[in-house]
């Protein structure tokens, strides 16, 4: 009883914990380089909190990375690493903008629905790739999702420079054309940006939770990753079910891409995705792959995000040392041991492995 | 008992944040007031968004070259980098609710997220580079990229002994497609003007970083023939120069300071320096002038492209050819498509 | 015909050079049970000290050992992080990845800012170097490069044949087993990530010495990724490794040849191409792979 208690406790302590120890050490990086620490620290809160802009700012750079890190997710409690969200953002992103831009004639509503279907879909297929050569060939995912990553990404700069998709409006910067105005989000917050995506990012965080656990296929998939051979013992298909897990993962993935482009962007254009495909590794990992942890860490991220604009804008702390610091964040946020390690009486515990990196 | 530690643990973390944010503030303090000190504030608050790094050696960085000659006329400044398109907006909303007077947006990829932002704040200006729109506090100004690779492509031409010239160009943004553009037309202009035959072939590598891609692309180039060959490709420009220096042909640099990459093969550099642009906005805009009804360009007309001294051994008559190409394309006789 | 062999086969190796050596020392972590995609951060904060220490100091060869000893640095703060603190070894890699983006520009832009500085000599192999062809493409190269080759052997032995080797090997299939037949996991999994990072630290030190002489931000571009490929894809085997940096050097000499041609417009596809051939020649032979069991799962000592 006791020990639960002290289970509940740590959890919420250690990442509370290793976020102040980074932040610490961004500090001391600041002082050296002879920047105003204080004024730094308070300019990031004032811009990932300051006010209801600020808010929305946060929640618009937590929407995208709630989708990746739900991809990383999803793929991992089936034991697959899915490094390819990056490659599978950009794809639904492509996909999802051809139709917001190309189908006319359709009531707003039903456009949107199928733009985000678009998205889903060829993110997801993006990602049955990765699933498809895993069970054929047996080839790590570690590695065909980082190549697809970087042959998405050709494709990106293939469809902004090339006709037929890009934005044929003379004089315009290289991206593919703009979507249909009916199918821009609404914005949910006045005084802000924030638009209808970071509801559908919601609701994807509900979906993941009732489907891994609430459903039989979702309890197949959570056997799978922890224990292959349980699973094909007790007849579960572990390739069926690795491939359907990789496909929602990228469709995850592509529907964090298009919600960005139809909620924020309007265009795609090289570069949209930011870096939200490999942050959203860390904030689920931070998150431990939960519900709640990946909807937390991800405002967390985007808080940092958003305040780090305002930090090299306002404290004048130049991007590098913010990303040092994010660096730092993400490693303390996953080494949770490094406080176990203070005491010295650490139990003989039994817990369950770490996650597994690799299946 | 272990609770215990884990608070002491965590008063001590906190209590380290606070006296590092004390030591950091004041050493800081001092710092930004001497340099209060020396620049008499001419009370103007000047900003500028990139896209890119501001030390990228060519478009980034002579426009931050541009907006430190505005802080040394007494302006304060201040920049972003790296900034994402959609980022822009709030980077601009920023800069305009923080009271900035004027704020430079560095890409033209900006202007459809930044212009409703400056109806929003009609004390601010904006001005957009490689814009297209015009209006009370939004002014477009427009960089004559093409002017730049046109030049290179004449003087490739003219240099060039094999009969075949070498474009390498960066990420396929407007200003390298123009280059583009231009460097084709310079070529076909010197096979006109000049009678010559030489070929151009111009490649695109898709990429501002990757030094070694723009090195082994031009390596290809040159083994392909190739002698005279001139990068479009901001940082990458480097590796494109090192290949010709390697291969000992000879390069038409894009930015100042590239002879340092090759000191050999470099012969000449047309430099498009866009802090001119800067200079002259920033002055008008001082003196209340800055009110263009039409966006304005500035090429080789205002000085913004212009070509360096001669650093390679090169013939009398091309340097000729060269100079008076120049003089007609800063007298506006030359007119050179942007159309593809 | 000859001039465009030789032109082909240097532009093949001057390629493959840096994705050899990190790979060589990936071959060894990652049979260790080690997934360490922080190569890309390590072999970019590789590039920086190595031109920095050219810069200070005047000397390549000491730039070189500077980065090596960085990479070596981070190579013992990863081993820290993953080994001892067994935190997530993707996320921490992910980490000292974006770390190494900003490290590196803060540090260019305080002490270097881009500056050329002396790369690595080429040193001619004489007599050797004189004969066509073969003189060219084999005997002209820096010292990174003639070490990135002859250390394949070497690699290959130690792994296949001594009992260091055996041990690493075990520490990926059986952990466990080993810590109860008296193996050090923790020291081996600690020695071969820092190896694997001095070597990532040289391959940086190549990229912007050996095949550049200046460091741009961002300049190693996704070689540390390719490295991991490469590693995969050599099936963890330094000599199959040997091969497919060769192999993916040529895709990549190929690409530049083929922009030089009227495919030229379609570059972004012919960009493609080095990657399209990883994951195809990946499925080739991934059949009977070598990935060790235990790999990417940390050791918890009972």
């Amino acid at each position: 009883m006791q020990n639960k208690g002290r289970k509940q406790l740590e959890g919420i302590l250690f990442p509370v914990l290793s976020i102040i120890v980074a932040l610490v050490l961004g500090a001391v990086i600041m002082a050296v380089m002879g920047y105003n620490v204080s004024n730094a620290y308070l300019s990031l809160l004032k811009g990932a909190f300051g006010n209801k802009n600020s808010v929305g700012e946060t929640l618009i750079q937590a929407t995208p990375l709630i989708f990746t890190a739900l991809s990383y997710a999803i793929a991992l409690r089936c034991g697959l690493v899915n490094l390819g969200a990056e490659g599978q953002l950009y794809i639904g992103g492509i996909c999802g903008a051809i139709v917001g831009a190309h189908l006319t004639g359709i009531p707003g509503p039903i456009h949107i629905i199928l733009v985000l279907a678009s998205g889903f879909l060829g993110g997801a297929l993006w990602g049955l790739i990765v699933g498809i050569l895993k069970v054929k060939f047996n080839a790590s995912e570690l590695i065909t999702t980082i190549m697809l990553n970087y042959i998405a990404l050709e494709l990106v700069s293939y469809c902004v420079t090339n006709a037929p998709f890009k934005d044929m409006t003379p004089g315009a910067a290289p991206r593919m054309a703009a979507v249909a105005d009916s199918v821009k989000l609404p914005i949910i917050m006045s005084q802000s940006r924030l638009h209808l995506g970071f509801l559908f990012a919601l609701i994807g965080i509900v979906f993941y939770y009732i489907f891994m656990w609430r459903t039989t296929k979702g309890y197949e998939m959570r056997v799978i990753g922890q224990n292959p051979n349980a699973g094909r013992y007790s007849g579960m298909n572990i390739k069926t079910n690795g491939i359907l897990s990789i496909f929602i993962a990228g469709g995850f993935a592509g529907l964090g891409g298009i919600i960005n482009i139809i909620g924020v962007n309007y265009y795609l254009a090289e570069g949209f995705g930011g870096n939200y495909g490999f942050s959203g590794i860390a904030v689920a990992l931070l998150g431990s792959c939960t519900p709640i942890g990946i909807l937390i860490s991800s405002i967390l991220f985007g808080a940092l995000n958003a305040g780090g604009i305002k930090m090299q804008l306002l404290a004048g702390v130049p991007s590098a040392a913010i990303y040092m610091i994010q660096g730092m964040i993400i490693i303390f946020a996953v080494s949770k041991e490094l406080f176990l390690w203070f005491r010295k009486c650490a139990p003989k515990s039994k817990e369950k492995k770490e996650v597994k990196a690799d299946g | 008992m272990k609770m215990k530690k884990l608070a002491a643990i965590l008063l001590a973390s906190v209590m380290t944040i606070g006296l590092l944010a004390g030591c950091g503030g004041s050493s800081d303090s001092e710092g930004s007031s001497s340099a209060e000190g020396t620049v008499e504030s001419s009370g103007k608050q000047v900003a500028a968004i990139f896209g890119g790094a501001i030390n990228d050696g060519n478009w980034n960085e002579t426009q931050y070259n541009g907006l430190k000659n505005i802080e040394s006329k007494g302006a304060t400044i201040n920049y972003l980098e790296n900034i994402a398109d959609a980022d822009s907006a709030e980077a601009a909303r920023t800069y305009a609710s923080e009271g900035y007077d004027l704020v430079y947006l560095t890409t033209n990829s900006y202007q459809d997220y930044c212009k409703d932002i400056a109806s929003q704040f009609p004390d601010t200006t904006f001005i957009q580079v490689n814009g297209t729109e015009i209006t009370d506090n939004f002014i477009s100004i427009r960089i004559a990229d093409e002017e730049q690779g046109f030049m290179q492509g004449v003087i490739a031409a003219l240099l060039t002994k094999t009969g075949k010239v070498g474009f390498i160009g960066g990420m396929e943004i407007n200003p390298i497609k123009l280059g583009s553009l231009g460097f084709q037309q310079g070529v076909d202009y010197a096979n006109k003007n000049f009678g010559l035959n030489v070929e151009a072939k111009r490649v695109n590598t898709g990429d501002f970083t990757d030094v070694n891609k723009a090195k082994e692309t031009a390596i290809a180039m040159i083994d392909s023939g190739v002698d005279v060959v001139a990068p479009m490709a901001n940082d990458a420009s480097v590796g494109v120069m090192e290949a010709a220096e390697e291969k000992g042909i000879m390069a038409v640099g894009c930015g100042e300071g590239q002879d340092t990459s090759a000191p050999n093969a470099t012969q000449i550099i047309v430099v498009k320096d866009v802090s001119i642009a800067y200079d002259v906005t920033y002055d008008d805009f001082e003196k209340g002038s800055l009110a263009p009804t039409e966006v304005e360009t500035y090429g080789a007309n205002k000085g913004v492209v212009f070509l360096t001294d001669w650093i390679g051994d090169v013939d009398d008559t091309v340097k000729g050819q060269v100079a008076d190409t120049m003089e007609k394309m800063k007298n506006g006789e030359i007119t050179i498509s942007t159309a593809e | 015909m000859a001039d465009l062999i030789t032109n082909f086969l240097t532009a093949d190796i001057r390629t493959a050079t840096p994705l050899l050596l990190a790979a060589l020392g990936l071959v060894f972590s990652e049979r260790a049970g080690i997934v360490n995609i922080g190569t890309e951060g390590i072999m970019l904060t590789g590039a920086l000290m190595g031109c920095l220490g050219s810069y200070l100091t005047g000397s390549a060869m000491l730039g070189a050992l500077l980065a090596v000893l960085s990479g070596g640095i981070m190579g013992l703060i990863f081993a820290y992080f993953t080994v001892t603190l067994r935190s997530n070894q993707i996320v921490v890699g992910t980490a000292f990845n974006i770390f190494a983006t900003g490290f590196t520009v803060t540090v260019n832009r305080l002490a270097l800012n881009g500056a050329k500085v002396k790369g690595f000599p080429v040193y001619q192999i004489p007599v050797l170097s004189k004969i066509p062809v073969i003189g060219k493409v084999f005997f002209r190269w820096s010292l990174p490069v003639y070490f990135a080759f002859l250390i394949v052997p070497v690699c290959w032995f130690v792994l296949q044949k001594t009992n260091i080797g055996l041990k690493i090997r075990a520490v990926g299939e059986h952990p466990k087993a080993c810590d109860t037949v008296g193996i050090n996991v923790f020291a081996i999994r600690y020695g071969t990530i820092i190896f694997s990072g001095l070597l990532a630290g040289l391959a940086g030190s190549f990229v912007s010495m050996g095949q550049l002489s200046a460091f741009t931000e961002g300049m190693v571009a996704g070689k540390g990724f390719m490295a991991l490929a490469v590693c995969v894809f050599g099936n963890y085997y330094p000599t199959t490794v040997m091969g497919a940096a060769l192999l993916f050097g040529a895709a990549d000499a190929l690409k530049y040849r083929l922009l030089t041609t009227s495919l030229a417009g379609q570059y972004q596809f012919l960009n493609m191409l080095p990657y399209a051939i990883t994951i195809i020649a990946l499925c080739a032979f991934a059949k009977k792979s070598n990935k060790p069991v235990c790999s990417g799962v940390p050791y918890r000592k009972e």
